[in-house]
């Protein structure tokens, strides 16, 4: 990629990554609020929101993040799979992103509950978003930590590679 | 042959990953999988509902 190109995939990667960050504490939020709040319209809203906030914020920031990385690792010398950093990051991402697909029916669950009258506080709250929310920020930040530390280590192919250019040589 | 060296953090965290991934496995098999959250709670409405008929 040319360095323009490169610069311009990086801030798309970084942006889709750091609204996924942010989407995910705005779930966090929401979900301490179903928890916490005492008044049962409250606790409905909140988690009314978390569905489409699932669709409509999580699922895109994550899709956008894990194809920007691609690009971005591809599309550069760091590659998919010579460095750890990078196919660690590329491991969480996929896991992620995996785990967020699959926790939108549980949304959809929540979401039918609070549309259900006869529902009170007791049959509302639910800790699992904040416990979702919480490990994904964790995720998160792990991969952001890993992002900007970028530690050393190369992957065997990369080793293979290098003998084998050795041998040629 | 050069001999592959794995470093050390990349082994925690393949060990934490392999964790992880083996702690969502079992608790998909235990029945903690995506939908079961409320879906107890809503029948639990519903047989309220019904029962206050």
């Amino acid at each position: 990629m040319r360095p323009a190109a490169r610069r311009f995939a990086l801030v798309l990667h970084v942006g889709a990554s750091v609204g996924w960050l942010g989407a995910v504490a705005v779930s966090l939020a929401v979900g301490v609020l179903g928890l916490a709040a005492s008044d049962v319209r409250v606790i409905r809203g909140a988690y009314l929101v978390l569905e489409p906030l699932g669709w409509w914020t999580l699922i895109p920031f994550s899709v956008a993040s894990l194809v920007t990385g691609l690009v971005q690792s591809l599309g550069t010398s760091w590659g998919l799979l010579r460095h750890y950093w990078v196919l660690i990051k590329l491991g969480m991402n996929v896991f992620a992103t995996g785990i967020l697909l699959l926790y939108t029916q549980t949304l959809a669950v929540l979401a039918d509950t609070a549309r259900d009258p006869a529902a009170g506080p007791a049959q509302l709250r639910d800790p699992s978003p904040v416990v979702h929310a919480a490990g994904a920020i964790v995720l998160l930040l792990v991969a952001l930590v890993l992002s900007i530390y970028k530690p050393r280590g190369t992957t065997a192919w990369v080793t293979r590679a290098r003998t084998h250019a050795g041998a040629a040589a | 042959v050069k001999e592959v060296v794995v470093p050390r953090w990349v082994k925690g965290f393949v060990i934490a990953g392999v964790v992880l991934v083996v702690l969502v496995v079992v608790m998909l098999l235990a029945g903690h999988g995506p939908g079961r959250h409320g879906r107890q709670a809503l029948s639990a409405s519903a047989v309220g509902a019904v029962g206050s008929r």
